[in-house]
């Protein structure tokens, strides 16, 4: 009996092999063409990015190799420089205000006494959804000298000699364009950090209740340690992020009055479409990169050594 | 004296978060009823509500600013990549989970160097790889870049749910014959709903928001996107704030739908986006 089957086991067994082979190549098709594609669509630029910034090349005609002469010219570019402190100077604040305004929140939600904890929490977010390009708009609206809402509560509260042009003054602008950045993304952080602050155990705050340690003291000494390492990701991401700020400042300045409120972004596709200097704009693209990466290593290494 | 101590108290934690609650909700009511007003009225008051309200502005946005052909091409846009994003996400996440192949780590690595580039970074050089091919201005164009941009999010987010998925399933499926297409749609995919879902959410808010790719590579006025349609409504229709309003609240008003119907999944799936960077 055992004999007579066995050619059948072994003929099974080929088969077996056969469909298992068919089905790792399919596997790696499955695979390989997604893959593929997103080399094509994301890698690729990139290579060609980093060829075009040593390179001369208005969109038209062949380009020619300048060498570093792009990073040459950038390092000497003052309105670069403008536009990388400006999207420096956001970044810190959105870092301080977004970050900063979020982790107050989620000290406050481990207090006992706030209520409609579900309902704070679904709309603080709800700004996160919106397109950057509305928001833009609406604070647009927001900060209008005539018919503006800011300006409009400020005649109601009595304040009317605070009034000013919101967007139009080069003293302030980066200020008031850093304000709907942070406001929109508050909501963001605050979800990140209450999803550490929830993950604490309970009986950490109980024994410490026990001790007799009240809300402040928990905050500082319980929950900030404890979230330390989401803390660190959430100000890499947020400062990392500002650095692709663009669409609410397209709508609401434009970078101007001026250059005023120009960043690096704003700055690469005014070079690159309205002036038409491909190259030098791929060398902007590059630095906007590379600032971001650097900007991400620093931070960590700043917290990273705090903890210890 | 204690219970007003605790009167003090409880304002001083409840107010704050009121307040920015508040400036939250605020803005878009007050951009919703101000649509419903004529120009006049706005600018006459500007906090005041409508005292006859009517959907002019509406009809006019929709009519005469090509709000429609707007409307179409981000809903198409938004479909076609979606259902890309998902068939192509949910297969290469779930081989990567299930298979151990050699250079499954460098594929991993490949899709997931994607998440630290700004698309700004790479609007240069798209729209020189875009121009060179012939695929500015085309119905397709935006379609690619989107289904990449949304994939190392999808893919991790599917990844991670089926490696808690017990092979079991697939076991039990190899017994009853079925093949590797079967395994993967019919049995894992049914399981991955939760997942699945969310990775929906997050690639159609994102595509419906998307602006800077669709303004550099796409120039032809038949085949623009809302985002980049409202910044022409500030260039040609300059005065009309009512206008511009409309426009912007039928721009969010499906954003406004899903995220009522799946604040809690949205949040969800953006946390885990973020966190694992």
């Amino acid at each position: 009996m055992i004999c007579h089957s066995h050619p059948v086991i072994k003929k099974g067994n080929v088969m077996l092999k056969k469909k298992a082979r068919n089905k790792i190549t399919l596997v790696y098709a499955l695979i390989l063409v997604p893959l593929l594609m997103y080399i094509f669509f994301i890698i690729t630029p990139l290579i060609i990015s980093v060829i075009y910034s040593f390179n001369k090349w208005s969109g038209i005609g062949a380009k020619q190799f300048t060498g570093l002469r792009n990073y040459d010219r950038l390092i000497h570019d003052k309105n670069f420089w403008l536009a990388a402190k400006n999207t420096l100077v956001i970044a810190l604040y959105a870092v301080l205000g977004q970050v900063g305004i979020a982790l107050i929140i989620s000290f406050l939600m481990t207090n006992h006494k706030l209520k409609f904890r579900e309902f704070h929490r679904t709309v603080i977010f709800f700004p996160v959804v919106m397109a950057p390009i509305v928001i833009g708009f609406i604070w647009k609206f927001i900060y209008n000298k005539d018919y503006g809402l800011l300006n409009a509560l400020l005649k109601i509260a009595g304040r009317a000699n605070w009034i000013k042009p919101w967007l139009d003054d080069p003293g302030i602008v980066v200020k008031s364009v850093s304000v709907p950045v942070i406001w929109q993304f508050i909501g963001l952080y605050m979800v990140i950090l209450l999803g550490a602050v929830m993950s604490i155990p309970n009986d950490i705050f109980e024994c410490a209740e026990l001790d007799g340690a009240n809300w402040g003291q928990k905050s500082i000494y319980i929950t900030l340690p404890m979230i330390w390492d989401t803390l660190k990701i959430a100000i890499i991401l947020c400062a990392s992020g500002t650095m692709k700020i663009y669409d609410q400042i397209y709508v609401m300045t434009n970078g101007g009055p001026g250059r005023s409120s120009s960043v690096l972004t704003l700055y690469c596709y005014d070079t690159t479409f309205r002036i038409g200097n491909f190259g030098y704009g791929a060398t902007i693209s590059v630095s906007i990169l590379l600032f971001g990466l650097a900007l991400a290593g620093i931070i960590q290494l700043l917290m990273g050594r705090r903890k210890n | 004296m204690k219970k007003v101590k605790n009167i003090i108290g409880w304002i001083f934690i409840n107010l704050p978060i009121f307040l920015l609650s508040l400036t939250c909700i605020f803005p878009v009511i007050w951009l919703m009823y101000s649509s419903l007003k004529s120009q006049q009225e706005f600018t006459l008051s500007t906090l005041a509500l409508p005292k006859a309200p009517n959907f002019d502005n509406y009809i006019k946005a929709w009519v005469t600013a090509r709000f429609d052909t707007y409307m179409f091409n981000t809903t198409l846009n938004s479909l076609i990549s979606l259902f890309m994003v998902l068939i192509i996400s949910f297969s290469v996440g779930y081989l990567l989970s299930r298979y151990h192949f050699r250079g499954r780590g460098l594929v991993y690595a490949i899709f997931l160097s994607g998440t630290m580039l700004p698309v700004y970074s790479l609007i240069v050089p798209m729209f020189i790889q875009f121009n060179k091919l012939g695929m500015l201005n085309k119905r397709f164009t935006l379609w690619a870049p989107y289904i990449c941009f949304e994939l190392p999010i999808s893919i991790f987010l599917v990844d991670s749910y089926v490696k808690g998925i017990s092979n079991e399933m697939e076991d039990a499926a190899a017994i009853d014959g079925a093949g590797l297409f079967r395994t993967m749609f019919q049995v894992i995919m049914p399981i991955c709903r939760p997942v699945l879902s969310t990775v929906t959410i997050l690639t159609f808010m994102h595509v419906w928001n998307e602006f800077p790719l669709a303004q550099i590579l796409v120039s032809d006025q038949n085949l623009k996107t809302i985002p980049v349609g409202l910044t022409y409504f500030t260039t040609q229709y300059t005065v009309d704030y009512t206008l511009l309003m409309a426009a912007l609240v039928m721009a969010t008003v499906p954003i406004i739908i899903i995220y009522l119907l799946f604040s809690k999944k949205i949040m969800e799936g953006m946390m885990a986006g973020a966190v694992k960077g």
